[in-house]
């Protein structure tokens, strides 16, 4: 082993990476050379003064950056309320829209008991077996508007060749939502610090 | 390589909803990361760094893949801020001198800190670190400010474990000679 060879196996010691078999020959030499006993001293005593003029870690510091770190917590905290959130309502939105468009499955009227005083009951609680079924043209003026609307906000031609109009309308809730959250993720990341 | 032992905990309890675990992260690798930007950038620059490091890092945890230490993967956080403002005063001493202003631009305020890093000592050992080789000071200050070790800052620089010993033992020869007299300085002189 060499003088150089021996001054960076000491380093390598120093941060605990050398093996004891590594550390066997750096004693050997180091006994045997009293140019590297001397330099090795020397680098133990600077380094040592190095470490102990480090300059402090403020105190204050340590409050003021958790205190950041946990605003940025909630803020992102409060963007995934808000996505989730928006997701809700977009599910909503387009479970009704797919409603619309198949139209209510039709039920069957629930059988009137025998009782009379349960018939009594049921002829409150039930709908009236001879009524007419649930027409969902008595939505149309409310639909129409809300559709409209959502025109209004996004104005993206339709493809040509769709199958109806309410499928467009769900098609740009979902492209409008999308591109929404995608906006909200990237706000997040910047504004964090 | 103090600390590593608790840090997976600890990167699992605040990932659960602990903040106090971030506390103790930082109490564990603050310190060594703020004595590497004192010496890198200053003070000042150092304070914000260590913060925009540790709030990157609360925001970032959960992509923490636990295979090198945490101290490491905070440094990367730590050097590249560091570098950016590195980058920002460059950018800004050009302009000063294009425009023959003369004052200083990084320093604002002196804040206690400051005051206690401008004593003599701490000037002569950053005047020596700074002025050795980029090379050189980035992995001594790795290796005796930040803690890491040989095979973590050969990764971090990408560079052999060799050239890391190599700059590292060219740097205390260099520090050695420029620091020599520190020791022989008389007694309450020097405040080592």
């Amino acid at each position: 082993m060499n003088c150089e060879s021996c001054q960076k196996l000491a380093l390598l010691r120093d941060s605990g990476e050398l093996s004891q078999q590594q550390c066997g020959a750096l004693e050997d030499h180091v006994t045997a050379c009293p140019a590297c006993r001397e330099a090795l001293a020397q680098t133990a005593e600077l380094l040592a003064d190095l470490r102990a003029a480090r300059p402090p870690l403020p105190p204050a510091l340590r409050k003021r950056t958790l205190q950041a770190a946990d605003t940025g917590a909630g803020r992102r905290r409060i963007l995934r309320l808000a996505v989730a959130a928006l997701a809700t309502a977009a599910s909503i939105l387009i479970a009704f829209a797919l409603w619309r468009q198949q139209g209510p499955t039709p039920t069957t009227p629930a059988p009137r008991s025998a009782d009379p005083a349960l018939a009594a009951v049921q002829a409150e609680v039930l709908p009236d077996p001879a009524a007419p079924p649930f027409a969902t043209e008595d939505l149309n003026g409310e639909v129409r508007a809300v559709e409209e609307l959502l025109a209004q906000l996004t104005p993206t031609p339709r493809a040509p060749g769709s199958s109806g109009p309410l499928q467009n309308e769900t098609a740009v809730m979902l492209e409008a939502f999308e591109a929404f959250a995608a906006e909200l993720e990237q706000i997040g990341p910047t504004q964090g610090i | 390589m103090e600390a590593t032992m608790d840090d997976a905990s600890l990167v699992h309890r605040f990932l659960n909803g602990d903040a106090e675990a971030l506390g103790a992260l930082y109490d564990n690798h603050a310190p060594a990361i703020f004595g590497y930007l004192c010496r890198r950038i200053g003070p000042q620059d150092a304070e914000d760094v260590i913060q925009e490091t540790f709030v990157q890092a609360a925001r970032s945890l959960r992509s923490y893949d636990h295979r090198g230490r945490l101290r490491q993967w905070l440094l990367t956080i730590a050097r590249s801020r560091a570098l950016d403002r590195i980058r920002k005063h460059s950018r800004q001493r050009e302009r000063a001198l294009l425009e023959g202003e003369e004052e200083e631009i990084s320093h604002g305020a002196r804040s206690p800190l400051e005051q206690q890093c401008d004593r003599e000592l701490g000037e002569r050992i950053d005047a020596a670190v700074q002025s050795l080789p980029e090379r050189q000071r980035e992995v001594f200050l790795l290796r005796q400010e930040a803690g890491l070790g040989f095979k973590e800052i050969a990764a971090m620089l990408d560079m052999p474990l060799n050239t890391a010993l190599s700059h590292m033992h060219r740097a205390v020869k260099a520090l050695r000679t420029a620091l020599a007299d520190l020791d022989a300085a008389p007694e309450g002189e020097i405040d080592l």
